[in-house]
């Protein structure tokens, strides 16, 4: 995607990532983490707020820096990364809350097409798995690269 | 053709690797979440689209 988004820093194993928000509220440090799920395979992407003095995670803050579309680009930056590395992993993604969820849609929705040249996504609805379609809501998502022909 | 022009080709970020986020290697920051995300998957399991050719993901 060749839209904005913050340059990343991650670990060696490229599972957790950092980036700065900038923006009306100064500059806000957000972790995204891939964590294994008890299905081998089968990765969470959760993301938050670190308190840099504390370094304490915090996914339910609403930072309000004016960026969300810049920090969602970046998130999705994030899943080619560790795709890159781990190319068969699948990523099931959610929001905190109902109202994140239906902003992750939208903001899915609104470059669908830039990214499924390269990844599937499907959405979670009624207890099962469906083709993302836009303006659907969603439970969640669940993402995997393309295989290369 | 240069990396960087290739890696923008493909979607790929530049990722600088910062040795101090090592320290999370082995920390569940978001358990609330991971919790969550299992019992969906014991719940709905999962898409039969993407398993009905006995695809299955494959742990790195």
């Amino acid at each position: 995607m060749k839209l904005p988004k913050y340059p990343l820093s991650a670990d060696n194993d490229l599972t957790t990532f950092e980036f700065v928000s900038e923006g009306s509220k100064g500059l806000i440090h957000k972790l995204v983490q891939f964590t294994p799920t008890n299905l081998k395979g089968i990765f969470i992407l959760a993301f938050g707020d670190k308190d840099h003095l504390t370094g304490d995670i915090d996914d339910l803050v609403i930072s309000n820096n004016g960026d969300s579309e810049k920090v969602l680009t970046t998130v999705v930056a994030t899943i080619f990364a560790f795709t890159d590395k781990h190319p068969d992993a699948w990523i099931y993604a959610t929001g905190s809350t109902k109202a994140r969820t239906r902003l992750y849609r939208m903001g899915i929705g609104k470059y669908l097409s830039e990214v499924t040249t390269d990844i599937e996504i499907l959405g979670e609805k009624n207890d099962d798995w469906e083709t993302f379609r836009i303006n659907i809501d969603y439970d969640g998502f669940l993402v995997r690269r393309k295989k290369k022909k | 053709m240069k990396i960087t022009t290739e890696l923008k080709k493909r979607n790929i970020p530049i990722v600088r690797i910062d040795k101090s986020l090592n320290k999370y290697k082995d920390t569940v920051l978001f358990p609330d979440k991971l919790a969550k995300a299992n019992e969906m998957l014991r719940n709905v399991g999962l898409p039969k689209q993407w398993t009905e050719n006995n695809e299955r993901p494959t742990a790195p």
